[in-house]
């Protein structure tokens, strides 16, 4: 029988994780309810912020092999994640701007903006790897060292960094889109475009937002859960599909739904992890995916596709 | 005049390319299916090619013969088309995406395992199948020659496909596909089988597309987890909307532009996945129609304004 103090720590890691993975869930899922397009280099973005923080945060002391010597200016983590979310903010819109909208104005759009957007993922793979080279990086510092202990129960501060910040994040995201201009105008286009239209509201520019803001938390989402393991090139794909993995069964177009969603992926994750073996984790929660799928083929509360 | 080719042109890597493209061709043609004719954003392709390869080469190996284990082959990928398809019922769109990308990568996280003694001895994990034996018949090995005799094989294979794909389009069948693409809802007012069309398509075009993938996988003589890679994806994709979604010949044309393409560009070595990501994004955003598409409005035009003069 499994001593139930076992129990418990999966629930906390999956807390955690759940945080991160909402983050990136809610970045494609904001940009498919709005645009209705999905973002196959969601990853790229995810792995492109990562990348910037480290260049930003490794001292020059530190020679990795890699085509571009670092910044040397080794900002520390909490300073040198701005520039970079900016960045990848800045480089969502331009992507949306130059290859989302011509695209979307002609046939088949979900179709050739996923061929686009892959192969942008394919580009960036190439450049992060051309750059940094293609094996795993250690950031030279840690949002947090040491754990708490309480009663059996361990959590380092790491995580606790990590759930903070996702929860930040996410809390700041909600108010943005329930209370701001702009948030609120996101999310009258992703309910009904034309009559957002018809409210005067510039929905090219809402797409831009977008775009750019579903960017921005992959990327914050990529600082986070890289830091505390390993970068590579190739880092972003794994998350890309539980994100998707997560967008759908919680139902695109649902906030809350997304939210549950990657929690309960998290959780299950975590015990099948406990029980079983990690690379399981994966494929479980695909199978609970076709399930849900089956019985509710929108995700548990996504909106009605037109 | 095909058939005169390799009399009059120069043999050698010319014919190995070719024999790729006819490959590449024929799961073109039935990707283009999915893509084009049904209207489905089907993102697993990789699944019936890998299910046709490996199976074949599994078949080869153990001793059957390599035509018979093509055949065979193609079937268990036609099957996997098949239990693809059946929980897909409701699923539309966005949904579809992901299911069969999600569904994609859970195939490839099974097949890459080493714990489970069935499925190793099988796809043999991260090592992959090699030293697949070649066809024999007629009393020479087929790969010889730069792969001539699969050079016809695969023009075989290839007009075969072709004929299938154009009876289906042009039966009854075919105008429920489109239907489907169309106009869904209107279609199974009609008493269309919305999801009877589907998993005909998903299992048909899984067969051929399997065929396709022993055909490579026997020509190669081997067959590894780098099918599986997201620029596998990205070609099989491009190969179709470049070509023209929902053209007939545009997968060719696709193939035809983009195995060529992809085997020059090997010679970046590091730069090469960056130029061709930037090359195909390039065309989809010039020719999102495709080349197929975009020739036959350029015909179009010029027919129209002949006529109006």
């Amino acid at each position: 029988m499994v001593d139930s103090s076992l129990l418990l720590p999966p629930l906390l890691s999956g807390i955690v994780l759940g945080s991160l993975y909402a983050l990136m869930a809610m970045g494609l899922t904001l940009i498919y309810s709005t645009i209705r397009v999905l973002n196959f280099a969601h990853g790229a973005f995810f792995m492109a912020g990562a990348y910037i923080v480290w260049w930003l945060n490794t001292p020059s002391s530190v020679l990795y092999g890699t085509l571009l010597p670092t910044s040397g200016l080794a900002l520390p983590l909490a300073v040198a994640v701005i520039p970079a979310v900016l960045t990848i903010f800045v480089v969502g819109m331009g992507t949306q701007q130059a290859m989302i909208r011509p695209l979307v104005k002609k046939a088949n759009p979900l179709i050739t903006t996923l061929v686009a957007t892959l192969a942008l993922a394919t580009i960036l793979e190439s450049i992060a790897t051309l750059i940094f080279g293609g094996g795993r990086l250690q950031f030279a510092s840690e949002i947090a060292t040491g754990v708490i202990r309480y009663g059996g129960l361990v959590i380092t501060y790491a995580e606790l960094v990590q759930l903070v910040v996702a929860v930040i994040v996410l809390v700041a995201l909600q108010l943005f889109l329930k209370r701001s201009r702009y948030g609120i105008g996101m999310r009258a286009v992703a309910q009904d475009l034309d009559a957002a239209n018809l409210c005067g509201i510039n929905t090219e520019n809402v797409y831009m937002l977008a775009f750019g803001l579903g960017a921005a938390l992959a990327a914050v989402a990529g600082f986070l859960l890289t830091n505390i393991v390993f970068i590579s090139p190739d880092v972003g794909w794994t998350p890309l599909t539980i994100a998707f993995i997560v967008v759908v069964f919680g139902g695109i177009g649902s906030v809350s739904g997304t939210l549950l969603a990657s929690y309960i992926i998290a959780i299950v994750q975590q015990y099948v992890t406990l029980f079983l073996d990690a690379s399981w984790g994966l494929s479980f929660a695909f199978l609970l995916m076709i399930a849900v799928l089956m019985v509710r083929p929108r995700g548990l509360f996504g909106f009605k596709e037109v | 005049m095909l058939l005169a080719y390799p009399f009059v042109a120069e043999q050698g890597y010319t014919t190995y390319v070719l024999v790729i493209i006819l490959g590449y061709s024929i799961i073109g043609l039935y990707y283009n299916l999915l893509l084009g004719y049904v209207g489905i954003p089907f993102l697993g392709v990789m699944v019936p090619f890998a299910v046709g390869g490996y199976s074949t080469g599994y078949l080869a190996q153990i001793g059957l013969s390599p035509l018979v284990a093509l055949v065979v082959g193609a079937t268990f990928a036609a099957g996997s088309g098949l239990l693809f398809s059946l929980p897909s019922m409701r699923l539309r769109g966005l949904y579809m995406a992901l299911y069969s990308l999600v569904f994609a990568l859970f195939f490839q996280n099974l097949i890459s395992r080493s714990d489970i003694p069935a499925l190793f001895q099988v796809f043999q994990g991260a090592i992959g199948q090699s030293d697949i034996p070649d066809i024999s018949l007629g009393g020479f090995l087929w790969r010889t020659n730069q792969g001539l005799a699969y050079f016809y094989l695969g023009l075989g294979l290839l007009i075969l496909s072709a004929f299938v794909l154009k009876q289906l389009l042009d039966s009854r069948f075919g105008i429920a596909l489109r239907g489907v693409r169309d106009a869904e809802v209107y279609a199974s007012t009609l008493g269309i089988g919305i999801f009877r069309v589907k998993v005909v398509a998903f299992t048909v075009s899984s067969l051929f597309i399997g065929v396709g993938g022993a055909f490579l996988t026997l020509f190669y003589g081997a067959i590894g987890l780098n099918i599986l890679d997201t620029s596998n994806m990205l070609l099989f994709f491009s190969m179709v909307v470049i070509g023209g979604l929902g053209t007939f010949l545009g997968p060719i044309a696709g193939a035809f532009i983009l195995v060529p393409l992809d085997l020059y560009f090997t010679k970046f070595g590091a730069w090469r996945l960056l130029i061709w990501g930037a090359a195909i994004l390039l065309v989809v955003l010039v020719a999102p129609d495709g080349v197929v598409g975009r020739a036959g409005r350029i015909v179009r035009t010029l027919v129209a304004r002949r006529t109006t003069g």
